[in-house]
């Protein structure tokens, strides 16, 4: 494990190039910088740690969420030239299924400029969970642009139908327990993310409501306002603590947990924040509607916050008794 | 130092988390037969309270509730943390906190930190031991919020002080021999500036305890009147009109420790819960989450509290989601067995008593109101009202 000194260097790094670097060259510069070997060593919690939260402060067109996720079910391949096709929005099992000699594709991607050479893609057959990956087809099948509430978040959605014949397809409690630990660590790259974005919603908020008067006062001294805000500060912090917890925690329910409460911080932000910024807050030109894009198109990757709580009660019902997490 | 030679307990257990989790877990499996009298205690007030408190002098005498506290008060050493992990091990195991928990927690630390040696010396160990039993005294008829207004005056008599007014909300109060009270000792006006925190005892001349009932049915509250009560300066918690400080360290270990405690009850509660009914799967991940979040937030102040700081203004976080916490695992079960409702049976009176004390977790102790002015205010530094 990394000293403090450098893990603070490797934090300030990461965040130059997610700051600085122009959209395009980004996952270039994070490849020459090591960030896919850092994400498979020991540091895999500092290497998403630091990439997520920048992220989410600085809303970016695009992601390494997909690599998150093959560091898992591909670790051996090369990260940076492979993707991942999640499941579709509000699930965390897979929605693509593989029958005979056709696997339907039915999910979401993240939309790059250059086609992966590899696709990996978790699917249901018989309803068994299966990792099937290979290489595209030459033809279109593949997209080009983002659109929906959200383009520049880079994501897309996708319905297409390829041959399996070609594919390497992994089975069996593998393939399980390669999803499971890698939709777990995707969880908790989002929890990050969003924890930042709904943290960024807050400073955008605390800041217009001190400087912006109304009845000869700021506005932020009215005890209406700063309860609205403390309740979104009460979550952002909880969801930062819960994201970290998820690391020290081997029952991927943390992971859930996690994203359960970073989901509930971007949803209060969005709604808090967005009411005291007032009409400024619904301007094109305030930023503010970048980060409520942005976290409202994360919040269901990997199961929203609804679903995920529903899969945490179901596990305890089943249990007859709740994990014991956050140990002292 | 006091040294309670008939009490001198044989535990021997490295001071670490793990070791007191392992050797506490082992003793209970080991003593489940002794224990079992205290799984479910129902009944009548006085009975319920001669329970808890055989069951805390039988923790007390095994060392169990000797660990956390320092040497100078009778304990074996360690930091809070290791009362953290009893309190959290014996709910885990089905058992209810013992007599003093609260006390413990909440205002056995602001006396160790404040008074005398010789005071806490001698008080400590009888408050964990279970031969005393102690109330809080803040609250005034015209003080709740604003502690800052309190007008229970102090007036300096020589080796003494003389003790008027009105305090209510005391807890407990006619169950305790011993008070903690804030008084004014500075002008009227001087606000907090001017509070001095006193520990007297509850048979003190001049002091008049009158109970009320709470909605739970219980005669948990009290007022309490003072005419020119005496107390011995010797008695003085602190420094004269450094009142606000003892307060405001009371109140971070109530937002903070006492937090612990509450979510290993909560944890304990939900696992009931889901044997007595069956409750859908969305409300218990809910529930869960909210506890979970209780956990996190509380863990964070344990873990600044045994390194030697204050609670700081974060644990206002924790004290909201204690009520909350609380509030959605008691709204559960209100959904998941409603039939305790309409039911008169020892049995089940204890849901019906946690349905309605739930109520009051977003008021005690400072109300939810209060929690979020001081996250506005100091966690967000947003402006104050003029």
């Amino acid at each position: 494990m990394m000293d403090d000194e450098s893990t603070r260097l490797v934090w300030q790094s990461i965040a130059g190039i997610v700051a600085q670097s122009p959209p395009e060259q980004a996952l270039g510069e994070l490849r020459e910088f090591g960030w896919a070997e850092l994400l498979l060593s020991e540091d895999s919690q500092l290497a998403t740690e630091a990439l997520f939260s920048a992220q989410g402060r600085h809303v970016v067109p695009w992601t390494g969420l997909d690599k998150v996720l093959l560091a898992h079910l591909r670790p051996d391949d090369d990260l940076w030239t492979a993707t991942v096709v999640l499941p579709s929005a509000g699930h965390d099992v897979p929605t693509s299924m593989l029958s005979g000699s056709t696997l339907r594709i039915t999910g979401v991607t993240a939309v790059r400029a250059t086609r992966p050479a590899l696709i990996v893609v978790p699917a249901l057959e018989d309803g068994e969970l299966v990792i099937a990956s290979g290489r595209l087809p030459t033809d279109g099948v593949w997209p080009e642009h983002a659109g929906g509430l959200d383009p520049a978040s880079g994501w897309t959605s996708l319905d297409v139908a390829i041959p399996a014949g070609e594919l390497l397809v992994t089975r069996g409690t593998q393939a399980a327990s390669a999803w499971a630990a890698a939709a777990a660590a995707g969880q908790r790259a989002l929890a990050h993310e969003l924890a930042s974005l709904a943290e960024s919603m807050l400073e955008l908020a605390a800041e217009h409501v001190t400087s912006r008067k109304q009845f000869g006062v700021p506005i932020g001294s009215f005890q209406a306002v700063q309860h609205r805000l403390a309740d979104v500060k009460v979550w952002v912090e909880l969801a930062k603590l819960a994201a970290e917890n998820a690391w020290e925690e081997s029952d991927p329910r943390a992971s859930a947990l996690a994203k359960i409460l970073a989901g509930r911080a971007a949803r209060t932000a969005i709604k808090n924040c967005q009411q005291v910024l007032g009409g400024m807050g619904f301007t094109w030109e305030h930023q503010f509607h970048r980060l409520l894009r942005r976290a409202s198109v994360l919040e269901p990757l990997l199961g929203g916050a609804e679903h995920l709580r529903e899969r945490v009660g179901a596990s305890i019902i089943a249990a007859g008794s709740g994990p014991r997490l956050v140990m002292l | 130092m006091t040294v309670v030679a008939s009490h001198e307990s044989e535990l021997e257990v490295e001071l670490t988390v793990d070791a007191v989790r392992a050797a506490f877990r082992a003793w209970l499996t080991d003593n489940a037969a002794t224990m079992d009298e205290f799984r479910s205690i129902t009944g009548e007030l006085d009975e319920v309270f001669a329970k808890l408190c055989t069951l805390q002098r039988l923790l007390f005498n095994a060392g169990w509730l000797r660990l956390g506290w320092p040497a100078r008060v009778s304990g074996l050493g360690g930091t809070i943390l290791l009362r953290g992990v009893i309190v959290e091990e014996l709910a885990a195991a089905g058992y209810p906190p013992p007599f003093s928990f609260t006390a413990m927690e909440v205002l056995a630390p602001a006396v160790v930190d404040h008074a005398t040696p010789e005071l806490s010396a001698e008080m400590i160990p009888r408050l964990l031991r279970g031969d005393d039993f102690w109330c809080q005294g803040f609250s005034e008829p015209g003080a709740g919020s604003d502690l800052g207004a309190i007008s229970t005056r102090a007036v300096d008599d020589g080796d003494n002080w003389r003790v008027t007014g009105q305090k209510l909300w005391t807890s407990w109060a006619s169950y305790s021999n011993r008070c903690l009270l804030i008084v004014r000792t500075g002008a009227q006006d001087s606000a907090h500036r001017g509070l001095t925190a006193l520990f007297v005892d509850m048979d003190t001349p001049g002091l008049t305890v009158r109970p009320y009932v709470s909605m739970t049915g219980d005669a948990e509250f009290a007022e309490l009147f003072f005419d020119d009560a005496i107390v011995p300066k010797s008695r003085t918690l602190g420094v004269v009109d450094g009142g606000w400080n003892v307060a405001m360290s009371i109140l971070g270990y109530e937002r903070g420790a006492a937090a612990w405690q509450r979510q290993a009850w909560m944890m304990a509660r939900l696992n009931d819960l889901l044997r007595a009914g069956k409750p859908s799967a969305r409300s218990v991940g809910e529930t869960y989450e909210m506890i979970h979040a209780l956990r996190l937030s509380s863990r964070r102040t344990m873990r600044v509290l045994g390194g030697g700081a204050p609670a700081g203004p974060a644990a206002s976080i924790d004290k909201l989601m204690l009520s909350t916490a609380e509030q959605s695992l008691f709204d559960l079960a209100l959904a998941t067995v409603p039939d305790v409702l309409f039911a008169d049976d020892a049995e089940t009176q204890n849901w019906r008593r946690d349905i309605l004390y739930s109520r009051a977790a977003s008021i005690y102790g400072g109300a939810a109101e209060v929690q979020r002015n001081i996250i506005a205010q100091r966690l967000l530094n947003l402006p104050r009202a003029r």
